[in-house]
């Protein structure tokens, strides 16, 4: 069984919540919309980007933040697919498709952002966009806007490393 | 006379290209520019056996493209230049990239040696390179080198005269694609051969390679030729092929069969040690670039090489103009003849010292960014700050030129030569001038100063530096919706490991940037001091020297005044005949000229001959209107000239304010307008930025004066 994230889900689909990859307050934060562990949720809509995410849940729209919703852990029978402005830091992913068009396209297949190719993602800049990956080896930074157009398939989630340190873990 | 072998390096930005070339020809190099574009030439040349090897580094590329100027030299050079050997230089740490383009080069049948740059690294990390294996499948030699302990480089020159005396060991290889795509490579190889003028100048194999990846270049050149529809043809052919039976294009599957061949030769000859530990850029970067110090590490950064550059800067430009100023002097004291004097000492001396005085601001900034740009933090630094850029349509790199020109459009124009592309560049070099440099601020003194009280005086400053910001994103934001409509430079950049650049190559970078700016602008700008000059000493009235000079023998002569009394008439009687030749010469005649122009925004004809003297260094603005009011040497604290400028029934707060807008946003002084014709390098948009500035200037004092006037008076 593969895990996954909630925000990598599509929409109208029928999810059950494995785990919740946080901390103490991420856990109670979710417990307090009352979504529990082995429940079935069904994924709604979701705003554009980083935006919000809407379930259904014991027939309520709950609204998530995109942060909170990232670590809601769901099990799922196939390996999900979303696109790299999607994925959380730290995660892995392969890439299956190129969507990019124009010069970006031109670049990101030069700079070997070919399907097959196994991505990692470093982080995200202090403002936001772009975002920093690990690809063949080296470092890479992309706009948002261009990691929407490439189509991922989530190979591995890492879970925060964050849990039971202390909060300069994050660096 | 010996022998002489020409040799191109060529390899990604960031392979260490750059410091082997500086090891292998050391300080015997020039640096110039390719014909026509802005993209810097570094040559140097080597004694080798019996032959020279004149060595061109080329720009640092990922692939043979003509996205950026520095990709269409790199390319051009390598097809049409036709070095006799080609020099692929290959961070060894990252075969999967470098190799990429070293496969192009293969397509490209240049005479190619790779060269394994930073292998020390290679050896420290535990990787192991089976080197014959890896020339084999290549088809080229492989020499290990590095930059950093010479490690190679004597290897390298005997494997190029080699090459050149066509002693190579190695069977020539070429790359297989897939039988799909061989078959429609082979299809047009054979069409173009059929072309004899065509496939003469290119190899037949590459130019298929490019055509079946939709080289925009490579399809311009092969239209010209009659063989174009058969081309054509065999294209459709390909694209409807593959896009039925795989939902793919021949683009796509080329740069995918290319990755996927250079990572199967890869895992066939590279063993990389079982496990990769956390590496020192890793955690640097978890220092200087996470989500929660990355903004103020940049700002600290950014505020320290603006510091150092302008504060640090100051002492040696003092000395500087001191010296040009003894200079001067002494110049004076040896001619006697009063013209040959003034065109020496006011034309020749000052002007060879507006040039030099920049020097040291140009040093230390380029000092700072080679330095960033060495270490890999200014890619880093672009990365932080892209999102604010990119809301005006520029790149993350764009901030770094911008905020110099708070302290000089000079060499501010010149740090826009980080920015690869073109649209970006000429976009930054444009509102640049917007971004309120340091001449302008003895103008602001003196003007705030004078028609504001200390408590409004910094409002008017602080709202005058706000404005430029305010104009130059604007700008930039019209350029990129309007005339670069769709050329946004894709934020497509490597964050390359960190590494402490050398000393040797850091002062070598500062000393090219220096002497090109010296030899480049300086020649220019001295003669565009002396015209100034020229211009403003002259026609000489001989009338206005007769009249003065009769008034001074009738004071001289007057028994109503004791010698201190004579002496300081005299002395004001001087002012006052030069204040009378400024108004008529040509410099005068055209403030004169201009006063209807600038009438609209309060200005009379005395801010008009400022004006257009501060074209030559905006600080002449002030020292003019000393001028003018007959008040010999002035600066922006001298209470004569607040004084009399209060007296001035014509000026008030409203015309205060306007002139402050004018003079912030009319063109930049003559010295930085060079610098930027130089860098921009047409006339079309030297053209734009001269009539932008002076457009922007005028209806902006316009406005800030009938606004103005309405609320302040």
């Amino acid at each position: 069984m593969n895990l996954s994230r909630l925000t990598y889900c599509a929409t109208n689909q029928k999810v059950k919540v494995a785990e919740i990859d946080g901390g103490t307050g991420a856990v109670e934060n979710i417990k307090s919309f009352g979504i529990a562990i082995g429940d079935e949720i069904l994924f709604k809509s979701r705003k554009n980007g980083r935006g919000k995410i809407v379930v259904e849940y014991n027939n309520k729209e709950i609204s998530l933040g995109h942060e909170l919703a990232s670590k809601i852990l769901l099990e799922c029978s196939e390996n999900p697919n979303t696109t790299l402005n999607h994925i959380k830091v730290g995660d892995i992913v392969e890439v299956t498709k190129m969507g990019a068009k124009g010069d970006v396209r031109f670049r990101l297949l030069d700079m070997g952002l070919v399907k097959g190719v196994e991505i990692k993602i470093i982080r995200v800049a202090p403002l936001g966009d772009p975002i920093e990956i690990l690809i063949n080896g080296f470092n890479l930074s992309l706009r948002i806007d261009e990691a929407k157009s490439i189509e991922v398939k989530v190979i591995e989630i890492i879970k925060n490393q964050r849990t039971g340190k202390k909060r300069w873990g994050m660096f | 006379m010996k022998k002489q072998i020409s040799v191109a390096l060529v390899g990604n930005p960031n392979s260490g290209k750059t410091s082997l070339f500086n090891k292998i020809v050391g300080a015997n190099q020039k640096v110039g520019n390719f014909s026509g574009v802005t993209v810097e030439k570094y040559e140097g040349s080597v004694f080798h056996q019996d032959y020279e090897l004149k060595i061109i580094d080329l720009p640092g590329t990922y692939s043979l493209t003509t996205y950026s100027p520095e990709e269409v030299v790199t390319r051009e050079y390598i097809l049409d230049g036709h070095p006799d050997v080609v020099v692929n230089v290959v961070d060894g740490t990252n075969l999967e990239r470098n190799f990429y383009l070293t496969t192009q080069l293969i397509d490209a049948q240049a005479n190619l040696l790779v060269a394994l740059n930073m292998y020390d690294e290679v050896e420290q990390q535990g990787t192991k390179i089976d080197l014959v294996q890896a020339e084999k499948l290549l088809g080229t030699h492989l020499i290990p080198t590095s930059a950093v302990n010479g490690l190679g480089t004597e290897d390298l020159l005997n494997h190029i005269v080699e090459l050149f005396e066509n002693k190579i060991s190695i069977k020539r290889n070429k790359l297989s694609f897939s039988a799909l795509m061989e078959g429609y490579i082979e299809k047009l190889i054979k069409i173009i051969s059929t072309d004899e003028e065509l496939s003469a100048k290119y190899h037949p194999r590459w130019l298929a390679i490019k055509l079946l990846v939709n080289d925009k270049d490579v399809y311009k050149t092969v239209r010209e030729y009659p063989i174009w529809i058969k081309v054509n043809h065999v294209l459709s052919e390909a694209i409807e092929f593959t896009e039925k039976k795989y939902d793919s294009d021949p683009e796509l599957m080329l740069k995918e069969e290319r990755h996927a061949l250079i990572r199967g030769a890869i895992k066939e000859t590279v063993i990389y040690p079982p496990k990769r530990k956390k590496n020192t850029s890793e955690i640097i970067d978890s220092i200087l670039i996470n989500r929660i110090t990355g903004l103020p590490v940049f700002i600290f950064f950014m505020w320290a090489m603006f510091q150092l550059t302008f504060t640090l800067g100051e002492t040696p430009m003092n000395w500087i103009e001191a010296f040009f100023g003894w200079l001067g002097k002494a110049a004076s004291l040896i001619i006697t003849e009063p013209t040959t004097r003034s065109i020496i000492v006011d034309g020749i001396i000052a002007g060879v010292g507006g040039v030099v005085v920049f020097l040291p601001n140009i040093m230390i900034l380029f000092f700072a960014l080679s330095f960033l740009e060495g270490t890999g933090y200014m890619a880093r630094a672009a990365f932080v700050i892209d999102k604010v850029m990119h809301k005006v349509g520029l790149h993350g790199k764009s901030f770094i030129p911008m905020i110099t020109g708070f302290g000089c459009s000079v060499p501010a124009f010149m740090a826009t030569r980080t920015l690869r592309n073109r649209s970006d560049r000429i976009t930054t070099l444009l509102i640049i001038p917007f971004m309120s440099c340091s001449a302008k601020f003895p103008v602001y003194i003196l003007v705030a100063g004078t028609f504001f009280g200390s408590a409004q005086a910094g409002n008017a400053l602080f709202g005058i530096y706000m404005l430029g910001v305010v104009v130059a994103l604007i700008t930039a934001r019209l350029l990129k919706t309007v005339v670069f409509k769709g050329e946004s430079e894709p934020f497509v950049m490597e964050l390359p490991p960190y590494r402490m650049p050398s000393l040797k190559i850091l002062i070598l970078q500062m000393w090219q940037k220096a002497s090109l700016y010296l030899r480049k602008a300086g020649t220019i700008i001295l003669g565009a001091s002396i015209l100034i000059w020229i211009a403003s000493n002259y026609p000489k009235s001989d009338e206005i020297t007769a009249e003065y000079n009769q008034i001074r023998s009738d004071v001289l002569i007057s028994t109503d005044y004791n010698e201190t009394e004579k002496s300081e008439i005299i002395h004001n009687l001087e002012f006052e005949a030069s204040s009378k030749q400024l108004e008529q010469s040509f410099v005068g005649q055209l403030g004169k000229l201009i006063e209807p122009v600038v009438a609209p925004l309060g200005f009379d004809w005395k801010l008009g001959i400022a004006l257009v003297t501060g074209i030559a260094a905006k600080e002449i603005v002030v020292s003019t209107m000393g001028t003018l009011y007959s008040l010999g040497d002035v600066n922006e604290d001298s209470h004569d000239l607040r004084s009399r400028l209060l007296e001035n029934p014509n000026y008030n707060q409203a015309v205060a304010l306007a002139l402050m807008v004018f003079v912030l946003l009319y063109i930049p002084c003559a010295a930085a307008s060079i610098v930027f014709h130089k860098e921009a390098g047409a006339w079309k948009w030297t053209a734009f930025y001269i009539s932008y500035t002076m457009t922007v200037a005028w209806i902006m004092a316009f406005i800030t004066y009938n606004v103005a006037k309405i609320f302040l008076l």
